[in-house]
């Protein structure tokens, strides 16, 4: 279990480049975050977020075309390894884990 | 297209890991284009600054750490490792260095500690950056007098804007409070006003600052004081009656003196108690008297009134403390405009300046004339510096030399590292971290030392006076850390820098034998060391012969079994009837202060009346049996009469001075004291030496005039120990005087005080000395173990074909033998020269010559001798079979 460790951020990263399948570089990735969370995300967090993914082994990326509006910069886009697969896959099993044990009594609070 | 910012662009551009850069860079353009369409060019421009910033982060910053990072830790645990098998390995060398070096640093250690203990002075006033005390200095005087003219504060505050308050201390008070006529001690202070607590942090540990100083007859005491006089109970509040008898501020009594009679200054209340103790100050006191009591004293007669005097610059001490933002060039100005205004028509005076001293540089600071409390002076600090940075360099060279020396026996262990790829950095590295290691297994060694030696230091007589606290704090172990990082690399760099640039091939072929020309570096500095350390033992020398001189001083008047009593006020002949019924007491005499003290009194002789001729004389008030107490030899004429002011007894250098060939023809014979009082020779004595060995050869004309109303100590002469008949003395004061408990010094023990500050100077340099040859025949030991055994093969090889001990003394220690004599060529005429630079300043002095010089040089050939001797004779007596077999 411990294979595979995720933080929030990180794992949120790993879906967001998985739902903009084959169209997840650093922009579209931190606009995707910022429309379904709701919340800033900045460059910097994104990308040191990305290299350590990458550096583990989750992500892979190859350079894409270059665009004028990008000042003639490369994309940098991003895909979901086997390995990657397997630890979102295992943090979400966790997860579901945990909240199949929580006794039913627990969870059935009345709001107001 | 819109532009990005480019400061902001290139900081993210140098900052950035290449293989990210043009991806990111992409982003970050996209995202400013969109914003710039979104939300304005001023805001994207804004927004794209904030984004670079928290990119600066430790995923994205390029590093250089492609092969450094993989390994420096451990690299650097291997060099920690290697560092401490070769100081185990070699435990001959690793003492040397580490003792050599710990030695030096005790020094170091020594004076970071005493300049740390100075820096805490002052420091706790809450506006001490903003308060200045005001130096007079005259025109022609190259020292500013830390006294100022007393009006100088009102008047800065009233004349200029720029002045938020100020105090004035006024010395001059000091004698005996009286508490319920019973218990009664012996204080000293200042007068001080209503704005000392305002300007200065003292708190009162009783009593309220702000009125304690503002109602005449108030009084501000010490907690010491107050224990003394009211031990536990509350002190403010309390009334007692102060007598005053013009004591000094300065609490070093050795009884020189000049006693005078007590004054009733009438009764005051005590309104404050402070604890001098909890605050480290230049200002020191037992007692504050309110300045608003100076009026009454004014009239009274008791103080006399300098409040409206600009001449004298002497009698008050001026604390200034500007406003906030006012620079010490404003306040130094005004002080400028006031001289300009108040000095004009003072012609004796129109040099003076008035120079403002921040309070953080009163201590330690310059040099000044009449300070509050003595301090060691900062010069005295660079001529100590100069002392251990000498000792350290020493101990520092002893490390270069055998280390170098030593480079030979690890040229294999450099080769091997070279070709597995270390850099002649990571070497450089490697043997700084061993010399930095050996510093701080030093500086350790030195703390210890330190701590053992600190009660030596704290019982110098210096210390009583100066008041050094040693007390080991942060700060002092920050210093010390820093000098211990700054002697390693200093240390290290040459011998690093060498050893590093050999070849790995010629490291591994043992090639280098070409170490002549670094040989001739390591030469240079053992003859250095060895110049410093004669230069050293010569002043020792000198410096001891010279205290012998002052302490063995024929003053040419007898000095033994004589003890001399402050009269306090009381009438002389009572005491005299009193004290003659002593057994053991032999004669009385009465003098006006102890000769050969510190105490001098100048008069002016001419032997017209005129002002022409003047010549200057020592002039004491005697009884007429001072002569005989003090053994001094009557050549001519008549001792002094009783009742007859104007008859004098002289002395033959008067005489000479004076210009009468036989002291016969001077009997009768009307002289001037300072040109006009007319008094008449009544009698000769012979040459006697009236003043103290340290101020000068005491060759003085001497004056003995009979004035009772000016005598203030009682001479008694015993038969046998003087100690035996201070009791006997006691019992007989107290009829005599209930007030002043008895007070006595013995003339001998007088003497020897006030040389005994020479006597810790003595001990201070010659400990210094012997520092400076320990460390340096340390590092001539080092060099001998080092050539002896390089060389054992030959020795052996010596002895085999039939050579003695003498011919192997010879043949390896002629080297050493010339190394020293070169040392002594070169330190003997150093040594000779500053010496006698410094005997100079002394008015009566030893002869010195050459031969103290020669005397010195001998002492260092003969411990360096001994110590090459010593290691070559150790190889010379082992089997040779030992030496010759292995390999």
């Amino acid at each position: 279990m411990g294979k595979f460790q995720l933080g929030e951020f990180e794992e949120i990263v790993m879906l967001t480049v998985g739902v903009l399948f084959g169209n997840a570089y650093g922009v579209s990735i931190k606009k995707e975050i910022e429309e379904r969370q709701g919340r800033n995300v900045s460059v910097g967090a994104l990308q040191s977020a990305l290299k350590r993914l990458e550096d583990k082994g989750y992500l892979t990326s190859y350079e894409g075309e270059s665009t004028s509006e990008r000042g003639g910069r490369p994309k940098r886009y991003f895909n979901i390894t086997a390995q990657g697969k397997n630890a979102i896959e295992e943090t979400r099993k966790m997860r579901n884990q945990l909240y199949d044990a929580i006794p039913k009594p627990a969870l059935d609070v009345k709001i107001g | 297209m819109n532009n990005p910012p480019k400061i902001a662009l290139k900081f993210f551009r140098w900052f950035c890991r290449k293989d990210l850069l043009k991806y990111i860079e992409g982003d970050l353009i996209e995202l400013f284009e969109e914003q710039v369409e979104t939300k304005g060019l001023n805001k994207a421009r804004l927004l794209f600054t904030w984004e670079v910033l928290k990119l600066f982060r430790p995923d994205i910053i390029r590093l250089n750490r492609s092969i450094t990072q993989i390994n420096q830790w451990t690299m650097f645990k291997n060099y920690l490792k290697v560092g401490i098998r070769n100081l185990l390995r070699y435990k001959a060398f690793s003492f040397i260095n580490i003792f050599g070096l710990a030695v030096a640093m005790v020094v170091t250690l020594l004076l970071i500690l005493l300049l740390v203990d100075q820096h805490q002075y002052d420091q706790f006033h809450t506006h001490s950056d903003r308060i200045y005390r005001i130096h007079s200095k005259l025109d022609n005087s190259i020292i500013a007098n830390a006294s100022s003219p007393v009006p100088l504060v009102e008047t800065m505050q009233n004349d200029f804007a720029i002045i938020e308050s100020g105090t004035n201390l006024i010395p001059g008070v000091g004698g005996d409070v009286i508490f319920n006529s019973a218990t009664n001690t012996e204080i000293r202070g200042f007068f001080a006003d209503d704005q000392f607590f305002k300007v200065f942090s003292f708190q009162l540990k009783e009593g309220n600052e702000r009125t304690a100083l503002a109602q005449p007859n108030s009084m501000v005491i010490t907690s010491e004081v107050a224990q003394k006089l009211f031990h536990d109970d509350p002190a403010v509040g309390q009334q007692v009656r102060f007598l005053d008898r013009g004591l000094g501020l300065m609490k070093i009594d050795i009884g020189t003196g000049k006693e005078e009679v007590a004054e009733d200054w009438g009764t005051f209340t005590i309104t404050g108690v402070v604890n001098l103790n909890d605050y480290k100050s230049h200002i020191d006191f037992d007692m504050l008297v309110s300045a608003s009591t100076l009026p009454r004293l004014y009239q009274e007669g008791k103080v006399q009134d300098r409040s409206e005097s600009w001449e004298n610059y002497s009698v008050g001490y001026s604390y200034l403390m500007v406003y906030p933002d006012v620079s010490e060039a404003q306040l130094l100005a005004s002080l400028q405009e006031l001289v300009d205004l108040k000095y004009k028509d003072i012609a004796d005076l129109s040099g003076i300046e008035f120079l403002p001293r921040s309070l953080n540089q009163i201590t330690p600071g310059a040099f000044v004339g009449n300070p509050i409390t003595l301090r060691l002076p900062i010069e005295a600090y660079f001529v100590l510096f100069g002392l251990a940075i000498v000792i350290l360099l020493s101990a520092g060279f002893n490390y270069t030399n055998l280390s170098i020396a030593r480079a030979l026996t690890r040229t294999r262990e450099i080769g091997v590292r070279k070709v597995n790829g270390a850099h002649r950095g990571s070497l450089i590295f490697q043997f700084l971290t061993e010399s930095v290691l050996t510093s701080f297994c030093a500086s350790t060694m030195a703390v210890v030392m330190l701590l053992l030696l600190k009660p030596v230091l704290n019982a110098l007589w210096i210390n009583q006076v100066l008041n050094f606290d040693l007390t080991i704090n942060g700060w002092v172990f920050v210093g010390f850390f820093g000098v211990s990082l700054m002697v390693g690399l200093l240390a290290g760099a040459y011998p690093a820098l060498v050893l590093s640039r050999f070849t790995p091939l010629k490291a591994l072929k043992n090639l280098t034998d070409s170490h002549s020309s670094r040989f001739g570096f390591k030469r240079i500095l053992n003859i250095a060391q060895f110049a410093f350390s004669l230069l050293f033992i010569v002043t020792a020398i000198l410096i001891a012969r010279q205290f012998h001189h002052i302490v063995n001083f024929e003053y040419g008047f007898s000095t033994e079994n004589i003890i001399n009593i402050p009269i306090q006020g009381n009438d002389y002949k009572l005491i005299q009837r009193e004290f003659e019924s002593i057994a053991g007491v032999s004669d009385i005499s009465a003098c006006e202060f102890v000769p050969a003290l510190l105490h001098t009194n100048g008069a002016s002789v001419s032997r017209a009346f005129s002002s022409e001729d003047l010549f200057n004389a020592e002039m004491i008030s005697v009884s007429p049996d001072f002569i005989k107490t003090m053994s001094f030899e009557l050549v001519a004429g008549k001792n002094l009469p009783a009742h007859l002011e104007n008859s004098v007894v002289v002395n033959m250098s008067c005489i000479d001075k004076l210009k009468w060939d036989n002291p016969n023809e001077a009997l009768g014979q009307t002289i001037y004291l300072e040109g006009q009082k007319a008094v008449q020779i009544a009698g000769v004595i012979n040459d006697v030496k009236f003043q103290n060995p340290i101020m000068g050869d005491g060759k003085l004309p001497l004056i003995l005039v009979n004035k009772p109303e000016l005598f203030s100590f009682v001479n008694v002469k015993v038969n046998g120990d003087p100690y035996e008949v201070v009791h006997q003395l006691e019992e007989k004061w107290a009829a005599i005087d209930q007030t002043h408990p008895f007070n006595y010094f013995i003339y001998q023990d007088q003497l020897a005080k006030s040389t005994r500050w020479f006597g810790d100077l003595v001990s201070i340099v010659i400990g210094i000395a012997a520092l400076a040859v320990i460390i340096s025949c340390l590092g001539l030991l080092g060099m001998a173990i080092y050539t002896t055994e390089r060389r054992i093969k030959e020795v052996s090889i010596r002895k085999v074909l039939g050579a003695n001990t003498s011919q192997l003394l010879l043949a390896l220690g002629r080297s050493f033998l010339i190394l020293l004599l070169i040392a002594i060529v070169i330190g003997g005429p150093l040594s000779y020269l500053i010496s006698n630079l410094w005997l100079e300043s002394f008015p009566n002095r030893v002869d010195f010559g050459l031969g103290t010089v020669a005397i010195g040089s001998l002492c260092l050939l003969l411990i360096g001798s001994i110590t090459i001797i010593t290691q070559i004779v150790t190889v010379s007596r082992t089997n040779p079979v030992k030496s010759l077999k292995d390999e």
